[in-house]
């Protein structure tokens, strides 16, 4: 979905409160950090620290166990 | 000894009456596990992101419960992985300060669970609007 920004400035960093955001519950939020098809968004692009980089990528996979956030959405098919 | 969280996705054909009769069961059997349950939720029916057997539909419940046996976590697996209602759960150990605190919702009738929903809704848009 849509990339926050083009700052190479960590989110997470600018605010923290949004650090809570990271858990599979808030999968609305983690939305942000996939592409249309699905992906992880790597952190080069979004600026996320390697550290909250971690534990969004350990909480997509989460959502995605319980379908809450697709493993793959093929473009072909929307 | 630990404090665990679990969602399941219940089939969508289910009516509201067996639907609860379902999550009691549930419950009883964790309680019967010697769980101590904390907080339960319904989260309502949701759109699920790909099919699971089929269904593209399905009711998520939630629950955080205390539990001081780990054998005991894996019989109550079982029991979502045989129960044939159940399209998907997930286990996951959770730190003490995770414990949801909106005891009062648990308890309420189908109208608070109503407001429950608006609420969430709100903090929904309000994210968004932050973002």
């Amino acid at each position: 979905m849509a990339i926050l920004g083009k700052s190479k400035i960590c989110p997470f960093k600018e605010d923290p409160s949004l650090i809570k955001k990271i858990n599979y519950k808030e999968y609305k939020f983690l939305k942000k950090f996939i592409t249309d098809q699905g992906k992880i968004i790597p952190a080069h692009v979004t600026g996320v620290s390697a550290k909250y980089q971690r534990l969004i990528t350990s909480e997509i996979k989460k959502a995605r166990v319980l379908a809450l956030l697709p493993f793959v959405v093929d473009p072909r098919n929307n | 000894m630990g404090i665990y969280e679990t969602t399941y996705i219940l089939h969508p054909a289910l009516q509201e009456g067996r639907l609860n009769d379902i999550v009691n069961t549930i419950e009883k059997k964790a309680v019967s596990l010697g769980a101590e349950i904390l907080y339960s939720d319904n989260w309502g029916r949701k759109k699920l992101a790909y099919y699971i057997d089929k269904e593209k539909y399905g009711t998520y419940i939630f629950f955080q419960y205390k539990l001081s046996d780990l054998n005991n976590l894996k019989e109550l697996s079982g029991e979502f992985e045989h129960n044939p209602n159940i399209l998907r759960y997930l286990n996951i150990k959770i730190a003490e300060q995770d414990i949801m605190k909106a005891k009062v919702k648990e308890s309420g009738n189908s109208e608070k669970d109503e407001n429950s929903s608006v609420e969430e809704k709100q903090d929904n848009t309000d994210t968004e609007k932050e973002n």
